[in-house]
């Protein structure tokens, strides 16, 4: 029985992840058009996809995947074909599982190990790696090279994220995920405590999402779409849902670990908790698409060089700080 | 100066000078044996610091080959140019190679040997310009190497193209890398050589006008001025003073349009989608402003041989005017938006330098050499339509890089709306002919210049006294700058390519491919062309 619930549960958190990666994806495209004041076609809607993508589009994100779905997959013929076609499976199944492990308001099933931050740097660090390791399989210079600079992006900002996030987990006292909204339920979201380590994590999430200034690693004018740009068909579409479901992930992690998973009501107000998470889910993504929008890209070295001067210590203050605080006995 | 330098070639050349004319308007030809013409061109470019504009080399028929070396003085004196006459005959097309001398003498000569089958002794790098590299034996020859040989002999070959998104528009750039590093760098041109020059041969003057309308769709006018700007000096027609106005605001209004159009380019090279955007909302106002002048956004067709084919209304001049106001506001809201983005500084700062050594002897044009400080720009130095009646002054920046570049362009647009301000009220308070008669032509040729928005246009026409031309040579400004392309491209990365590549503001019809050679290697990461069509042909089939 309690097998049985917690295969529905996963396989709710998993569709609310599609629906809200969905959205935020949606959400985060609609901003940065807005911003660069495009307006779209003219014309109105074809009034067969209307149906398809609903009125307003909402489904585009979702549609793209679907669409890549059904083209034809080409694999070179000079790449390393089993590597090549595992490594995004392997970064989708890497994201999924670390869904689970994200808890969206109290809603979880592996958040309450006394692990899951662990295995939650594990299974984002493991998303960019096997995106490097497809990059250098395809065999294309462009994939080669964007590999390269993914690899270079992925030390600037995996350091920030990670020690962001035990940031959080020191406050707390434990490495689990529900451990960490407990403790902020009872007392403060976390960002209050240590604004350093939330600045950081929010620098090193534009770098995993790879939204501008560090969209380096598929930067299309000079390398078309770097560890990406042999993949086609399925395999891409696999691609496209993992960074939607990594839109959503980031999303919610900071959202759990800085702003108490949106959870600032009690009792008969609660239901008014995932209006507060879904509000501030869109807030961060809207943080993101500005930043996006009035940004043009760093040049590799550049942007290592940022992190290491500017994230970096920051990231480093809000360990300390955390420290300071649990050690002093504050929190 | 003139005389100075007429002086020094008699002096210089004493018999072996076989006659000069002056032919008015600054242009002063001198004819000699060619035997001394490497002696004079050194005199020229070293002594008086000329430029040299183009080689014209005319295909006389039984006469054999003429050759017209345009030097340019414009920029010491106004309007002064030495065109060197030299004749070589039809059995031994032979003429002596400046290119050891200088470097604009390069694709010039280049381009002749191809394209008229002369020959330029001595040129230290004769490869095809337009054509293919194999031609004329495409399958046995191969592809020809780069100039330095891999280090390592086996060569991994992957096809890379025939696109690139960094660039519209197609050329083929072969950057050696070493690493992310630009060791070296060579370019092809050619991938869509449309024989323009000859089709002018075929066509009337006035049927000319449009097509060298066609040989640019962003600097459509500036080619039709200096067109009709030629043609006018060959037949000696003096044009209506509203018609030279009416054609400086159609080139302003163009050189606005064509520099926002570059900024938004450049922006999205550097990844500023977003300035893109801004700045092209913007532009639309410009195209507005065209479609109701001249109605048409890109190939206005304002042109023709002694005038211009459209007036301009008192009402269009006004309505023209407050869209240039709604122009001004906006342009400076994306600026003041922009101009500190520390990233944007940071990828076009020190980035894609020209010194201006490099500048002058590779004979930089238009904005990259006024970026690299060097003042030139036609509209100064050979004054046409009402460029001299207008008040404006000439933009440099002694910054030498990419961000120089940006600013030079953001600095003339708003300059030229300043200019296009003064036309429309000019054109408001004087009344007048647009057009004047053309009688006939006689027999002649001519230089005439114009400042396209990418830097200096020239045009040669030679006249049988028939109604169509005898010759027509064009020296687009991208051509000149484009030969510059590897000296800026050495030494910086290969992130930074696409934006040196776009500071100049190219402008090539043609296939784009790149190709990269890794340094420590030497893979090569390039397929000739045939083979990987036929690798796909077999793929097809199969």
């Amino acid at each position: 029985m309690n097998l049985i619930l917690q295969v529905v549960v996963a396989v709710g958190i998993f569709l609310i992840a599609v629906a809200l990666g969905n959205t935020l994806d949606y959400w985060n495209r609609k901003l940065y058009a807005r911003m660069q004041s495009r307006f779209g076609p003219l014309l109105v809607m074809y009034a067969g996809f209307r149906k398809v993508l609903g009125p307003s589009r909402i489904l585009q994100p979702l549609y793209d995947v679907a669409k890549l779905w059904g083209k034809r997959t080409i694999i070179p013929g000079s790449s390393r074909k089993n590597l090549f076609k595992v490594s995004p499976v392997v970064a989708l199944l890497a994201v999924s599982v670390a869904i689970l492990m994200t808890p969206v308001c109290d809603l979880t099933i592996l958040g309450g190990l006394s692990w899951a931050l662990i295995g939650l740097s594990y299974l984002i660090m493991t998303v960019s790696l096997f995106w490097i390791i497809g990059g250098a399989a395809s065999s294309s210079p462009w994939g080669a090279i964007g590999a390269r600079r993914e690899a270079e992006l992925f030390l600037g900002c995996e350091i920030p994220l990670i020690t962001s996030l035990f940031s959080a987990a020191i406050l707390a006292r434990s490495l689990s995920f529900c451990d960490i909204l407990n403790f902020q339920r009872g007392f403060l979201p976390i960002i209050l405590l240590n604004p350093f380590a939330a600045f950081a994590m929010f620098f090193a999430v534009l770098g995993k999402l790879h939204l501008k200034p560090f969209d380096i690693p598929d930067a299309e004018v000079e390398i078309v779409a770097g560890p990406f740009t042999e993949y086609s068909g399925k395999l891409l579409s696999v691609i496209y849902f993992t960074r939607m479901l990594l839109f959503y992930l980031l999303s919610t992690v900071f959202v759990d670990a800085f702003l108490s998973g949106g959870l600032f009501f009690k009792g008969i107000l609660y239901p008014l908790n995932i209006l507060v998470f879904l509000g501030l889910c869109f807030l961060f993504v809207f943080l993101l698409s500005t930043v996006h929008a009035a940004m043009p890209r760093y040049r590799i070295d550049q942007a290592f060089k940022f992190y290491l001067k500017y994230i970096w210590p920051v990231a480093f203050a809000g360990l300390t700080l955390s420290v300071i605080l649990v050690s002093t006995g504050v929190v | 100066m003139k005389e100075n330098v007429l002086a020094a070639l008699k002096e210089q050349l004493s018999e072996d000078l076989l006659s000069y004319w002056d032919a008015g308007k600054g242009r002063v030809y001198v004819e000699m044996r060619k035997e001394r013409l490497l002696e004079v061109s050194k005199l020229l470019l070293k002594k008086f610091e000329a430029r040299l504009v183009h080689i014209n080399v005319i295909d006389l028929g039984i006469d054999g080959f003429k050759a017209v070396y345009s030097f340019g003085l414009d920029h010491l004196e106004k309007s002064l140019h030495i065109n060197i006459v030299v004749r070589a005959p039809r059995e031994d097309p032979r003429f002596p190679s400046l290119t050891p001398m200088t470097a604009q003498a390069e694709w010039a000569e280049r381009e002749a040997m191809e394209l008229l089958g002369v020959t330029f002794e001595g040129h230290p790098n004769p490869r095809r310009l337009f054509l293919p590299y194999e031609w004329p034996k495409p399958v046995e020859s191969g592809w020809v190497p780069l100039k330095a040989k891999p280090t390592v002999p086996e060569a991994a070959v992957v096809p890379l193209g025939p696109y690139h998104p960094a660039l519209v528009e197609g050329e083929y750039f072969r950057l050696r890398v070493d690493g992310e590093e630009i060791v070296d760098a060579d370019l092809k041109m050619g991938f869509k050589h449309r024989g323009i020059m000859k089709l002018f041969e075929d066509r009337s003057y006035w049927r000319g006008v449009y097509l060298s309308e066609r040989i640019c769709g962003i600097c459509s006018h500036a080619h039709t001025t200096a067109f009709t700007r030629t043609v006018e000096m060959v037949a000696g027609i003096e044009i209506p003073e509203r018609a030279l106005y009416i054609r400086s605001l159609i080139a302003e209004l163009e050189r606005i349009h064509s520099h926002l159009l570059w900024l938004g380019v450049a922006g999205d090279l550097v990844g500023f989608k977003s300035l893109f955007m801004w700045v092209w909302r913007e532009r639309e106002h410009v195209q507005d402003i065209l479609e109701l002048l001249t109605g048409n956004r890109c190939h206005y067709a304002m042109n023709t041989i002694g005038g211009v084919r459209r007036d301009i209304s008192e009402e269009q001049a006004k309505k023209a005017l407050s869209r240039l106001e709604d122009l001004r506001a906006g342009l400076k809201r994306v600026l003041d938006a922009v101009y500190d983005n520390p990233v944007l500084r940071a990828r076009t700062e020190d980035v894609g330098v020209l010194k201006l050594p490099d500048a002058v002897d590779g004979g930089a044009v238009g904005p990259t050499a006024r970026a690299s400080g060097w003042r030139i720009d036609v509209r100064a130095d050979d004054p046409y339509a009402a460029y001299e009646d207008l008040s404006w002054d000439v933009v440099v920046d002694e910054g030498k890089d990419v961000w120089a570049r940006m600013v030079v362009r953001v600095k003339e647009a708003l300059i030229s709306a300043d200019m296009c301000r003064q036309c429309l009220e000019a054109l408001t308070k004087m009344k007048g002919e647009i057009r004047s008669e053309v009688s006939e032509f006689g027999e002649g040729e001519a230089l005439g210049k114009t400042e396209a928005p990418r830097g200096e246009l020239a045009y040669y026409v030679v006249s049988d006294g028939s109604i169509r031309p005898y010759a027509v040579r064009v020296r687009t400004p991208s051509y000149r700058n484009n030969a510059l392309l590897p000296v800026m491209l050495r030494g910086y990365t290969l992130a930074d390519a696409p934006i040196i590549i776009g500071s100049i503001d190219p402008c090539y019809a043609c296939t784009d491919r790149v190709m990269i050679v890794d340094e420590r290697t030497g893979r090569e990461l390039q397929m000739p062309f045939h083979e990987f069509m036929a690798g796909r042909f077999k793929e097809g089939r199969g």
